[in-house]
């Protein structure tokens, strides 16, 4: 490892150059200020006087020599500042040499994070050894991850609106040929794509119900429906396995045959034995389904930094990836308990998959079980509050959505009013559109929700 | 420009000699925060402000100084 700290990665010249033409320049300040933290500059006494710098222009006060020296001479970090500075004078360069010499620090300094990741995930590698390789690897890909995504931070992130209003008329114009969805991610079910416009890229939507309710059928539903056009997605599963989700599909699809009579399949009869038409027409379902973009993680008691590493290696693989669903909120295994209350870690995994969701520009629709609260009101309709230790979950997600079947609750009333099967999908909220209730159907033996009524009460 | 640069290394070497006098005991504390006030602002003062503080700074010394000599 020698070798490594021995050939650290730094640039004196550029950094000298840097303090010198800002000295003399003081309104070049603004134009590096965002661009240059102080850890850019490996010369601890080179770091010192640039954050001085940044320090005298940020109280507005004039910056010189003399000031500078007087700071530095008050903290007493620098034995001699004054024979420092002089050392500095002699690396007066022209305003020419600015954006060289920052793009070199810049350099230098992801080099040298790249290279401390690297001795980080050696010793994580050697020293931890004995533990689970999974979180090894997730914990490297998040070091990796970091030391290379920085780079970019602090360049121009000012966006005129002649450039805005560009990607917005592109997007408007593909819509318009058909090239794009209707705005956002369309899931097929023209109840809920009326009422968000599709899911939106960068947007964390929680589908939250009691038990039973339906909420991974649906998610499942939206998922086969997304691929169907060709649009990859990752679904991540810590309750079920691959096996249970893989059939959960095959049996919503078989639900075309459900009008066949003699040809139906049911789910029992799925799980048991098929005739030979049925297997013929099961076949059928499954050479379709082979092609769909679906990749599948099943792997219990992940927690947030698992989920975004293997999230981050698919949009890799996948660029185009078009949703992320999570399977369920209340199963992801906080990073660090501590001392901190369960609420809090909750708003805290929330707020990370929002972020994730917007590093990786996708959707990601997150399920979540509600508290048993419901259960004890007369009106069993979920309600904010009802989101299990819901912390800030309302806070952070960009939108809510809770399923509720009255037919669970009231079975017989169902019947008689012929609302059986019906779920009502309450957007409680949406940051980018209304709120409101509208109904599907949900064929519960074959996991399938079916868009008959289609009459959303938008408000 | 390059007067900038040439009057702050001269500056700074002179701030350095008062360091220097300053940890052999021939500079007080005060009188070197002084100088390094005229230095900061040298280039705002009038000729006679700038007289005043040297003034203050020599405890009157610098009336004695045969500017004429220069």
């Amino acid at each position: 490892m020698n070798s490594i700290t021995n050939l650290v990665p730094r640039d004196s010249g550029a950094e000298q150059r840097i303090l010198g033409i800002l000295i003399k320049y003081p309104e070049k300040v603004d134009q590096v200020i965002d661009r240059l933290r102080p850890e850019h500059f490996y010369d601890s006494v080179h770091r010192h006087v640039y954050s001085t710098i940044v320090d005298l222009y940020n109280a507005g006060g004039r910056i010189s020599y003399t000031q500078i020296y007087n700071r530095l001479r008050r903290s007493s970090t620098i034995e001699s500042p004054a024979q420092m500075l002089i050392g500095l004078t002699e690396s007066f360069a022209a305003v020419s040499e600015l954006e060289p010499s920052i793009a070199a620090l810049r350099n230098k300094e992801a080099s040298r994070r790249l290279l401390r990741a690297v001795e980080e995930i050696r010793s994580l590698a050697v020293d931890e050894g004995d533990q689970d390789l999974s979180s090894i690897q997730a914990k490297a890909q998040e070091l990796i991850f970091a030391a290379t995504q920085n780079t970019l931070q602090g360049e121009d992130e000012t966006k005129s609106l002649l450039d805005v209003l560009n990607k917005c008329y592109i997007n408007l114009v593909e819509r318009r040929q058909g090239i794009s969805d209707a705005y956002g991610l369309s899931v097929r079910f023209p109840s809920i794509d009326a009422m968000t416009t599709g899911l939106k890229r960068k947007d964390l939507i929680i589908l939250a119900a009691r038990p039973s309710m339906g909420k991974t059928a649906l998610a499942m539903n939206m998922v086969v429906n997304v691929a169907k056009r060709h649009i990859p997605v990752l679904v991540m599963s810590l309750e079920m396995d691959d096996e249970q989700i893989g059939d959960r599909i095959v049996l919503s699809e078989l639900f075309r045959y459900k009008e066949e009579g003699a040809f139906e399949i049911t789910s029992s009869e799925y799980q048991t034995r098929l005739s030979d038409e049925q297997f013929s027409k099961a076949q059928r379902v499954f050479n379709e389904l082979y092609r769909l973009p679906i990749q599948i993680i099943d792997k219990r008691g992940l927690s947030v930094a698992e989920m975004r590493a293997k999230a981050r290696k698919v949009k890799t693989a996948s660029p185009n990836l078009g949703l992320i669903v999570i399977d369920y909120l209340q199963l992801i295994k906080p990073t660090v308990q501590g001392q901190r209350s369960w609420s809090l870690l909750v708003g805290e995994m929330v707020r990370e998959l929002r972020d994730l969701a917007g590093e990786l520009d996708v959707p990601i629709v997150l399920l979540s079980q509600l508290n048993r609260g419901v259960e004890s009101r007369e009106n069993k309709r979920p309600m904010m509050s009802d989101l299990r230790d819901s912390g800030n979950i309302e806070e952070f997600a960009d939108a809510v959505v809770f399923l509720y079947r009255d037919d669970y609750y009231h079975p017989e009333e169902a019947v008689q009013n012929g609302t059986e099967g019906q779920v009502e999908i309450i957007f409680a909220k949406q940051r980018k559109g209304p709120t409101g209730t509208v109904r599907l159907r949900f064929v519960k033996e074959y996991t399938r929700f079916i868009d008959e009524f289609n009459n959303g009460e938008v408000r | 420009m390059a007067s900038f640069e040439d009057s702050e290394r001269v500056k700074l070497r002179f701030i350095e000699t008062c360091e220097r006098l300053l940890t052999s005991g021939q500079l007080q504390e005060d009188d070197f925060e002084q100088i390094l006030e005229i230095l900061e602002a040298i280039d705002d003062y009038t000729e006679e402000e700038l007289y005043q503080k040297l003034r203050r700074l020599t405890h009157g010394a610098i009336d004695r100084f045969p500017w004429d000599a220069l």
